[in-house]
């Protein structure tokens, strides 16, 4: 069920009713039951990987819990992360490691397993599962690091990992932070039905307003780079650029604001990460809630900054390569974290060295500059299905003619896909010219977002309008109404982050 | 209570929002929306005020081949034969009997329409049409024919609040039904698949062999009570009995000599047999059914790598004169 239908503007107001109309004890039974038809809602079946990775890190925390030495705690961990990590593994890198999912294809008829795992394979990737196989592991982590203790019951485990908010695309919540709040006795209080209700408003206004009308602008310039200008090429970046924030960012404030409702804080996920004047403050603006996940449970445990210089350098190119990964089996998001990686070792070697300590307006200025130049190169490869095709964005952006010769080689180096497209303008020499067309009402929503990020800043729409006054408020609310139910993407497109 | 009176309020000022907001879009980007979405709909919007009769088509209506030296379409064509009826067309490539039901419902109490004419079109009840990917932008198009202020269907559009089945998926379904629907024969022609997989006209490269293959995959299927199409017709029919139209139906010509030809007389009989059914099921029901299913010869078929109802201007000329003659009836 996507936050953007009718069906969850159905589901949403009946869950709140019953869930306030519902007696104290019985709350948390129906959350988890609608919390399993919300997933369910996608594909039924993958209800079972719900289920066991709920069991697993379950099963996996108690025995942690109760065991006696540190051989058998730590033996019990890596069965966890294992048994855990594996099913992640095998839906989501198993075709990138084996090479190509086409090479067991070759056996069909030949070995009735191995057709099995295509034919799994072939069901694609199941929604969300990045985000709670995440959400169990650190709960299996905190339970070993003696953060937390290890719930009994598990029904009430499961809700932990399947509250439906934030089930499919986070935030990656705590256990040490959700938990208590999932079984707390929450009233229906005004305040946080109208907070809730801003955040939603504000989210399906930059998902359906900003994300789905600049979808349609940037994938075609991806699909085949060689057919659009540079100009275009340049503006497909910065429209992917902003769908991509507008799009998680969106989810992630819809999230924050269904949960609120029911009296419940999710951690936020941004805070206007543009505006950041460093790789360093980006990363503590955007997706906050994997990035405090990722220092938690893996930076810090290989020894953080408190290493040898040159093995803080290594775990930080471990973070952002892990990171890289977590988005996807793609060469094209190992190179977005290695660069994110590269790019913050950079400027902390200058900070570390005393080198940029200024609060020179100007250098602020630069360093904004700076940051979003190397963000959006980045977001060039996380965006292109291949690297091979990045490297025909990336040719176009800096003004230089591709070569099919490289093109061709990249392409054999990741066994990426050929596209039709492409091919017939390198090897038959047919190339259709594209433009980008721009409507005007897409501009009416980009201005309402600049200018809203700029007023928000570090803060969050809900609590910079709240201190308006009524009339202004409902002004505001207004023209959002009216973008959202006359301006929205007509086309269906999934939130991107779905498929991590 | 002072939340009830707190929250009530709000809901009442959210109403006058959307009030509002419906007068300013429907003076703003509605009729914009239109034509970048359903432009359709704005050629329906426009037909009905004028006209005494709607025809509705697909691309047959249209008029490209380029060796015609009369360039009208059949609904030009059909006015022109009727001076005392005015004729709109109201049409677009690929839609079909899913959407002329929505537009049909949409014919005001107080329009001058009398005739309905509806082009019913053979291949428009197989699988390969009916999960074709043009699919979605039709439905996309659909949630704009209702009856509702127009703000709540461009918010119901900006929801998808439509069929959105990926192409991927579209495609597994077609293939299943080719595998799964029971043609009335011995195998191997029992499903269109193993039909398909016969030998003739040699290996996958003749482009006769892919053109026999596209004929299976368009006309070999059963039409069964479960067919969409057919339930698009049903309420067609029970649409135009509630508002009093005389409705027409007119099955389109099907090139017939090409699929002998090129398949055998099992697909022509096969077809023969299902288009016998329609005009059975819809002459019963108070309906003129016009059977122009084997009327045109294959001379008179534009397209030659792919069967369409695409035809020359003797082809129009022939279904515009059926239709004019019954009128005139």
């Amino acid at each position: 069920m996507l936050f953007d239908s009718v069906q969850f503007l159905l589901f949403l107001p009946a869950v709140i009713a019953l869930y306030f109309i519902l007696p104290h004890r019985l709350r948390w039974i129906f959350l988890l039951v609608s919390s399993y038809y919300f997933y369910g809602c996608w594909k039924a079946e993958f209800l079972v990987l719900l289920l066991y990775s709920t069991f697993n890190a379950y099963f996996i925390s108690l025995r942690i819990e109760q065991a006696a030495s540190l051989f058998t705690r730590r033996a019990w961990l890596i069965t966890g992360l294992v048994s855990n990590f594996s099913v992640l593994f095998f839906f989501k890198y198993f075709n990138f490691f084996i090479g190509s999912r086409d090479y067991f294809k070759t056996f069909a008829g030949q070995h009735p397993k191995v057709e099995w795992v295509t034919q799994v394979l072939e069901y694609g990737i199941p929604v969300g599962i990045s985000f709670f196989t995440f959400q169990a592991v650190g709960y299996t982590l905190d339970i070993y690091f003696r953060q937390a203790k290890a719930e009994k019951n598990f029904f009430k485990f499961a809700l932990f990992v399947s509250y439906f908010p934030q089930l499919v695309a986070g935030p990656i919540e705590r256990f040490t932070h959700l938990h208590q709040q999932l079984f707390a006795k929450h009233k229906l209080v005004y305040e946080n039905l109208s907070n809730g209700f801003r955040l939603i408003l504000y989210g399906l206004f930059i998902k359906m307003v900003i994300a789905d009308n600049l979808a349609p602008l940037a994938d075609p310039v991806f699909t085949n780079p060689l057919a659009y200008s540079q100009t275009d090429t340049i503006l497909a970046l910065l429209f992917f650029s902003l769908q991509i924030y507008a799009d998680f960012h969106g989810y992630s404030l819809i999230a924050i604001g269904v949960a609120g409702i029911m009296g419940i804080k999710l951690m936020d996920n941004f805070k206007t990460p543009y505006l950041a004047v460093s790789v360093k403050e980006f990363w503590a603006r955007w997706h906050i809630s994997l990035s405090t996940w990722f220092r938690d449970y893996l930076y810090v445990p290989l020894g953080g900054n408190k290493v040898s210089y040159f093995r803080w350098m290594v775990n930080i190119m471990i973070i952002f390569l892990v990171s890289g990964i977590w988005h996807g089996a793609n060469y094209t998001f190992i190179v977005w974290g290695a660069l994110h990686g590269f790019m913050y070792l950079a400027e902390q070697v200058f900070v570390r060295a005393g080198w940029l300590q200024t609060k020179n307006r100007f250098f602020t200025g630069i360093g904004f500059v700076k940051t979003f130049l190397v963000i959006n190169i980045a977001w060039l490869f996380f965006r292109s299905d291949t690297l091979a095709k990045a490297y025909l964005s990336l040719a176009k952006i800096f003004g230089s003619e591709p070569t099919a010769d490289l093109y061709y080689r990249i392409q054999h180096f990741e066994h990426g896909k050929a596209n039709q497209a492409v091919d017939d303008a390198f090897l038959n020499g047919k190339l259709v010219p594209a433009e980008l067309t721009l409507h005007n009402s897409l501009f009416i929503g980009l201005a309402i977002l600049i200018v809203t990020e700029l007023w928000i800043q570090k803060s969050r729409f809900d609590q910079r309008i709240s201190t308006w006054n009524f009339g202004f408020r409902w002004l505001v609310y207004a023209v959002l109404i009216y973008c959202v139910m006359a301006l929205s993407g007509p086309d269906f497109y999934q939130f991107i982050y779905f498929q991590f | 209570m002072e939340m009830i009176k707190k929250i009530a309020l709000r809901i009442l000022l959210l109403i006058a929002i959307v009030a509002v907001s419906n007068v300013i879009y429907r003076h703003t980007t509605y009729h914009a929306d239109l034509r970048a979405e359903s432009n359709v709909l704005l050629k329906f919007e426009r037909a009905v005020e004028t006209a005494d009769a709607l025809y509705f088509s697909a691309s047959p209506n249209a008029a490209v081949f380029k060796d015609d030296t009369d360039k009208r379409t059949i609904a030009q064509m059909m006015d022109d034969l009727l001076p005392d009826l005015k004729l709109e067309a109201v049409d677009t490539g690929g839609i079909h009997a899913g959407v002329f039901k929505k537009l049909i419902a949409l014919i005001p109490e107080d329009s001058d329409v009398r005739y309905v004419v509806v082009n019913m079109n053979y291949r428009s009840f197989g699988i390969g049409w009916i999960e074709s990917v043009l699919e979605n932008p039709i439905q996309k198009q659909l949630v704009f024919y209702n009856n509702r202020p127009p703000i709540i269907n461009r918010f119901l559009q900006g929801l998808n609040f439509y069929d959105t089945r990926s192409a991927k998926e579209r495609e597994e379904l077609i293939q299943w039904h080719w595998k799964n629907d029971s043609l009335p024969f011995a195998a191997p022609r029992n499903n269109v698949t193993d039909w398909c997989a016969l030998e003739k006209w040699g290996d996958w490269t003749n482009p006769k062999r892919q053109l026999a293959d596209s004929y299976i995959k368009n006309f070999a299927f059963p039409i069964t009570e479960e067919n969409p199409r057919l339930k698009d017709f049903d309420e067609i029919v029970s649409i135009c009995h509630q508002k009093g139209l005389k409705l027409i139906f007119v099955i389109l010509p099907e090139n017939l000599q090409e699929a002998e030809k090129l398949v055998g007389p099992e697909l022509t009989s096969l077809m023969i047999s299902n288009k016998n059914k329609l005009v059975n099921r819809y002459k019963t029901n108070e309906v003129t059914v016009i059977d122009c299913f084997g009327a045109v010869p294959d001379s008179c078929f534009t397209e030659r790598i792919f069967p369409s109802e695409h035809y020359t201007q003797t082809g129009r000329m022939t279904v515009a004169r059926a239709v004019t003659d019954c009128i005139n009836r």
